[in-house]
């Protein structure tokens, strides 16, 4: 079956963008516009990845990991950050040993899409 | 005796012209004088044997071509798309040469042809040497310290592991194994460190992005450029080897990468141990020896295959019956060798199972052929890509898929992919693109056929759904749903009916048989920009892993990969309601009790409900309790059982009894 990919990302160009880049690899795309609707759509159901921004409204992007880490279904998900964030300890500080990579903003699509292919190994 | 021979002789010469066929078409890509040579190589093997049995115009034909390709071979002739036409035209006549039909009359027509080919001016141009670029095989040792939690943020050591095999040999020690390897990867909790052995033709910087998701304190990556490796300062750090832990490294290297290390061993390493020189000259050999066993081949009757199959699949079954009469058996030394049948019997399943397996390339050939003769006759431009078709499939289900493959091909070759002219209108790329490709996920496997034609035009469908009366005109209808009317019998969207497409039989009849297969076929399309067809297969046809359910005394089977969802309920909460329906997921669900389906009038207190879901439809079965699972050999009906379609085969419990395999989708009519 398509690989299912949940992506939280508050800011709507991005966001398409990000989606429209997925859907044309195959890849079937959960959307969300903020943390708090990401976290519903991890309801137990099968999700191979998620990306998520680090600066969104209604939960930010390191609660949403650690809410989602929690969850015993998605324990060893594959999650990619992203972030625009330069200072990148404060980051790093708070997604420690959870998360699998960074994507730093702006990204080459290609980039984007070997990393993508490659977490969901 | 003399007939037995000559059976053999058509089978190997037919494997041969397979291999012709094929590099043929390689030649027609790109003209690598190694084709070249392997196109004379066969047709010379071809002749040779012909002679002895008898095959007078298989032997002058191939010699004709023969005479050819050498030409060919000593750069007076070039290959072109004329010579490639009449070679192919010559491999399907000798085709029908060795299948005993009577082409002779073909035959001398095609020897005419080439010898008029042959006397024409042979061009002189000289082909350019091209070498082989196969890469050095390089060798280099990465350490891997990944973190004890590496699992928790995501990162798949098992998949990295794995990608390392692809990327050539690999060998790996493991260090602190306190616990077994296997169990920490199981508990996804590693505590040991790994030192790895790399033989491959990538670049060092291929080999770090294998660990892109790794902490730079994870992983060392270190080229192995001579034996000194091992006293450098990057390996110092890590260990201390001494002389035999440094000889059964350097031994590692030579199986992983040979020659690696002899190419550019410097002259110190002379003076070694007398052992350590043995062992490197056993490790070579074993590599050799290796190497020779890797490309032998038997070619086995399939029947035969079937039979050990067939024995195989009873041997399991018989191996369930023992361990059921023997359950309460308190002597130890019954129960080990219970555990040892166990073990053996499944070992020898997996491996019958697996002989049965053959790659999908072994259709390449013949569709690759499919798709030049139809571009040539259909007027249009397109590359046809195929990927991954090293996945393995059983031998059955290859035949099987042929002709629907054939057929989707087609069909994306007519009304998938436009004419050039219409696609440069398009701003498309004049050449159409029709992709093959293939992957393992999970126990099935998944063939997708990929064209950036047209689409499907949901309008027209529709609009050929409501003149053939398969749609009302009122009736709306989702794009999904129309796709499912695309794959009723007698629907074909073709305007005009053309030689290649379009003869009434369409899709339905592909779907029927991907369904035979107990496979799904599943469309998405975009108009304009063309289409994807995912076939979706199990990997055999005879292995199943099951859900056993009860119902009064008698037990059904339903398949692991449909069910969704169990729980138990209360008889009169479940049938009080007035339909037969229950809330699931936020839908309402038909259920259908297999109590009342087989007219048994009693009920029991508490019902299990089975939420079913295939291929995106859901219902529920209503039976009494959940036995357990099974893994099982599915066996299919017999014909006189047909009209029961709510069952789609049988199989034999573990104390030996039937069961049947339930079709919950057809139950609810």
């Amino acid at each position: 079956m398509n690989k299912i990919i949940v992506v939280a990302e508050d800011f709507n160009v991005s966001r398409k963008i990000i989606v429209s880049t997925l859907v044309k690899e195959g890849y079937t795309v959960l959307e969300a516009a903020d943390g708090n609707e990401a976290v519903n759509l991890f309801d137990g159901r099968a999700i191979d990845l998620l990306i998520t921004d680090f600066n969104m409204p209604n939960m930010n992007g390191s609660d949403l990991i650690e809410k989602v880490r929690s969850l015993q279904a998605y324990e060893f998900l594959p999650i990619l950050l992203l972030t625009t964030e330069v200072r990148q300890e404060k980051i790093q500080k708070a997604i420690d040993g959870n998360i699998t990579a960074l994507i730093k903003k702006p990204f080459e699509t290609q980039e984007f899409v070997r990393i993508v292919k490659k977490a969901l190994r | 005796m003399i007939n037995e021979f000559h059976q053999q002789y058509t089978e190997e010469a037919k494997i041969l012209l397979k291999d012709l066929e094929h590099s043929l078409l390689q030649l027609e890509k790109s003209e690598k004088p190694e084709e070249v040579n392997n196109v004379y190589r066969y047709l010379h093997t071809l002749k040779g044997s012909a002679g002895m049995f008898g095959f007078a115009s298989v032997e002058r034909l191939s010699h004709q071509l023969e005479n050819v390709f050498d030409e060919v071979r000593e750069g007076v002739r070039q290959v072109d798309a004329l010579l490639l036409d009449l070679a192919l035209h010559a491999v399907d006549v000798l085709r029908d040469l060795i299948d005993g039909n009577n082409a002779d009359s073909d035959a001398d027509k095609i020897i005419e042809s080439i010898q008029g080919f042959s006397n024409a001016a042979a061009t002189t141009e000289v082909l350019s040497g091209i070498t082989t670029d196969r890469g050095e095989q390089k060798a280099f040792v990465i350490f891997l310290h990944p973190e004890r939690e590496i699992f928790r943020r995501g990162v798949n050591l098992t998949a990295m592991l794995e990608e390392l095999r692809d990327l050539g040999n690999c060998q790996w020690i493991v260090h602190d194994e306190t616990i077994p390897f296997e169990k920490q990867i199981a508990d996804r909790e590693i505590v040991s460190w790994l030192e790895v052995f790399l033989g491959t033709n990538v670049s060092a910087q291929e080999v770090a992005d294998v660990f892109m998701f790794m902490k730079p304190a994870e992983y060392t990556v270190v080229a192995v450029d001579g034996v000194d490796v091992f006293s450098d300062a990057a390996y110092s750090a890590k260990l201390t080897l001494d002389a035999t832990s440094r000889a059964e490294r350097i031994a590692l290297i030579e199986r992983v990468a040979p020659g690696s290390l002899s190419a550019k061993a410097p002259a110190v390493t002379a003076p070694q141990e007398p052992i350590e020189a043995e062992d490197q000259e056993e490790v070579r050999i074993a590599a050799a020896v290796r190497k020779r066993k890797k490309d032998v081949h038997i070619s086995v009757a399939s029947n035969k295959l079937d039979h050990l199959i067939n024995i195989v699949s009873e041997l399991v079954i018989f191996r369930s019956e023992i361990q059921h009469l023997m359950e309460d058996s308190q002597n130890p030394a019954v129960v080990e060798a219970l555990e040892k049948l166990e073990r053996l019997t499944l070992g020898l399943r997996d491996t019958a199972f697996n002989i049965r397996l053959v790659p999908l390339s072994v259709l390449n050939v013949k569709l690759q052929r499919l798709v030049r003769g139809l571009t040539k006759e259909l007027g249009k431009d397109v590359e046809f890509i195929t990927e991954g078709l090293d996945t393995e499939l059983d031998r059955s289900m290859i035949s099987a898929l042929e002709a629907p493959l054939i057929h989707l091909i087609r069909n994306a070759l007519d009304h998938g992919i436009e004419s050039p002219e219409e696609r440069e209108r398009r701003n498309k790329p004049k050449k159409g693109l029709v992709k093959l490709y293939s992957y393992n996920s999970g126990d099935h496997v998944f063939i997708q056929l990929q064209d950036d034609g047209n689409g499907i035009d949901f309008d027209k469908v529709r609009e050929k759904a409501i003149v053939k009366g398969l749609l009302h005109r009122h009736q709306s209808c989702s794009e999904k749903e129309l796709l499912n009317i695309m794959m009723t019998p007698g629907f074909s969207t073709a305007s005009t009916v053309t030689t290649v497409s379009g003869r009434g039989v369409g899709l339905d009849v592909v779907k029927k048989e991907i369904n035979a297969l107990r496979g799904d076929i599943e469309v998405s399309t975009e108009k304009g920009l063309g289409s994807i067809f995912t076939l979706r297969l199990p990997l055999t046809l005879t292995v199943l892993d099951t859900l056993v359910v009860k119902v009064h005394d008698s037990k059904y089977l339903i398949p692991i990969s449909e069910v969704e969802h169990c729980y138990k309920e209360q008889h009169e909460s479940l049938f009080g309601r007035k339909s037969r329906q229950i809330r699931y997921d936020g839908q309402i669900l038909p259920f259908v009790s297999l109590r009342e389906q087989f007219n048994i009038e009693a009920y029991p207190q508490e019902e299990t409900v089975i939420v079913v879901n295939k291929n995106d439809r859901r219902m529920a079965v209503v039976v009494d309790s959940i036995e357990g699972t099974l893994q099982t050999v599915y066996k299919p009906l017999n014909e006189l059982l047909h009209p029961a379609d709510c069952f789609s085969g049988a199989s034999i419990l573990g104390d030996g009894s039937m069961a049947l395999i339930i079709n919950a989708l057809k139950l609810s009519n």
